[in-house]
């Protein structure tokens, strides 16, 4: 998009060719990452604004630690990583930095009108519930897809820990959900 | 595979290729039954976890990283050509640190030629191609500074920014033409370049408008229809002083 943006010519600028092709491997992790870590940030937080101000945080670190980014088949659990650093920071701090241009954004909130989005939200309420030691481990994994190894280097626990914290979140998650399930069942019937 | 074990190995990694889990799933009725049934509630969990994302967070992520850069290395004394500033620009989002950015123009008499002169400074980076469009609030909010707002967007806005015209805080509109984009600047009237109501230079074109306490110049191909433009902007936007 930004080839677009700059046309057929290039930008008069004396950029070196090494601080080129930094920021052509910059913009290839934004375009392809910046999706996954904001969900995994929305995740982490439950607060779109706060999610979007930790992403931007995150991939600004990311920007200037690129260089220690050797293996570009580990960026997305290095990015994690940073965005979990960056997210215990916050309450370090007393706020964030809020510049200028940010701007609200909405997600989207169509009112819940087909059984489906009703479920969707329902199930969305019912994984914020989860308590996050289940929570985290079930998001790195589903959304993440990572393995019980790779959830055990990013939040630095032990294999055994994690596979048990996942079965207890799935666990969890389909109790409630089938409870549910149940409840609107009597009513509806 | 007993069915306790099953169970576990099912919850925890429902995808897994282990070759016992997965000849276990095809032992049983029951455990095909369960295993389609967490397979699904998984992927409803999957679904659930995939909350939409802001439509211009990439941008800004690469917008933060262009600012940095370009901080940094006014840091250690080097002034290039602004790419951040340009790149800020380019994806439509004003940004007040460049305020005081001025292109370092040559002072030019005329508003027009000052105009022509700063769309050949920047026209590396507008493409009439571009695909990114700018919101009528965002350029509304813009606008807040210059005491309009536009109703209505009278084109294909691809970009809008801030720059600085002869020392005065300007907004700089590109909006998609025919062949070519076409550049709009809304000028408050405290600069010090004499009006004229149009001017060529090479293959560009300004028609300048004067509407109370600002000035308009349109600026683009002459082939462009120059004048609509004007009246188009005239038409949409309503001043409140």
């Amino acid at each position: 998009m930004i080839k677009n943006i700059f046309g057929k010519k290039n930008p008069n600028t004396s950029v070196s060719s090494d601080m080129a092709s930094k920021q052509r491997k910059y913009q290839a992790l934004v375009q392809a990452l910046h999706g996954d870590i904001y969900r995994y940030a929305y995740w982490l937080v439950h607060d779109q604004h706060i999610a979007e101000d930790l992403v931007q945080e995150t991939f600004l670190r990311a920007w200037r630690a690129l260089d220690s980014l050797k293996d570009e088949k580990a960026a997305k659990s290095w990015l994690i990583t940073i965005l979990r650093r960056e997210n215990a920071r916050r309450f370090e701090r007393k706020q964030f930095d809020m510049s200028e241009y940010e701007e609200s954004t909405i997600i989207d909130q169509k009112s819940a009108s087909t059984e489906q989005e009703i479920e969707n939200d329902m199930l969305r309420s019912r994984i914020k519930s989860l308590p996050e030691e289940y929570r985290e481990p079930l998001v790195l994994q589903v959304l993440g897809g990572f393995s019980g190894e790779e959830i055990a280097g990013i939040l630095d626990l032990n294999k055994n820990t994690v596979m048990t914290r996942l079965f207890r979140a799935r666990n969890q998650l389909k109790e409630i959900i089938d409870s549910d399930a149940d409840v609107r069942g009597k009513y509806s019937g | 595979m007993d069915e306790l074990n099953f169970r576990r190995k099912l919850y925890t990694e429902p995808n897994s290729k282990d070759p016992e889990f997965l000849a276990a799933v095809s032992d049983s009725q029951k455990n095909k039954a369960l295993y389609q049934e967490i397979k699904n509630f998984d992927s409803k969990i999957d679904s659930a976890l995939k909350v939409d994302v802001p439509d211009d967070l990439a941008n800004r992520l690469l917008l933060r990283q262009a600012i940095d850069s370009h901080q940094s290395q006014r840091r250690k004394g080097r002034i290039h050509l602004a790419l951040a500033a340009s790149v800020a620009f380019a994806v439509g989002i004003s940004y007040s640190l460049f305020q005081t950015q001025d292109h370092q123009l040559p002072l030019h008499q005329s508003l027009t030629a000052h105009a022509i002169e700063h769309v050949i400074h920047e026209e590396n980076f507008f493409s009439n191609q571009s695909v990114h469009r700018v919101s009528l609030n965002n350029l509304n909010r813009d606008m807040q500074e210059f005491n309009g707002q536009f109703i209505d967007h009278a084109g294909e806005l691809l970009a809008a920014g801030f720059c600085v015209f002869d020392g005065v805080r300007s907004l700089h509109l590109v909006y998609k033409g025919e062949k070519d984009t076409v550049a709009v600047f809304i000028i408050p009237d405290k600069h010090q370049l004499d009006f004229n109501e149009t001017e060529i230079q090479g293959n560009l074109k300004a028609v300048a408008k004067q509407f109370q306490g600002r000035q308009i110049v349109v600026v683009g191909n002459p082939k462009e229809e120059l004048d609509q433009w004007q009246n188009r902007i005239d038409e949409k936007v309503q001043w409140s002083i």
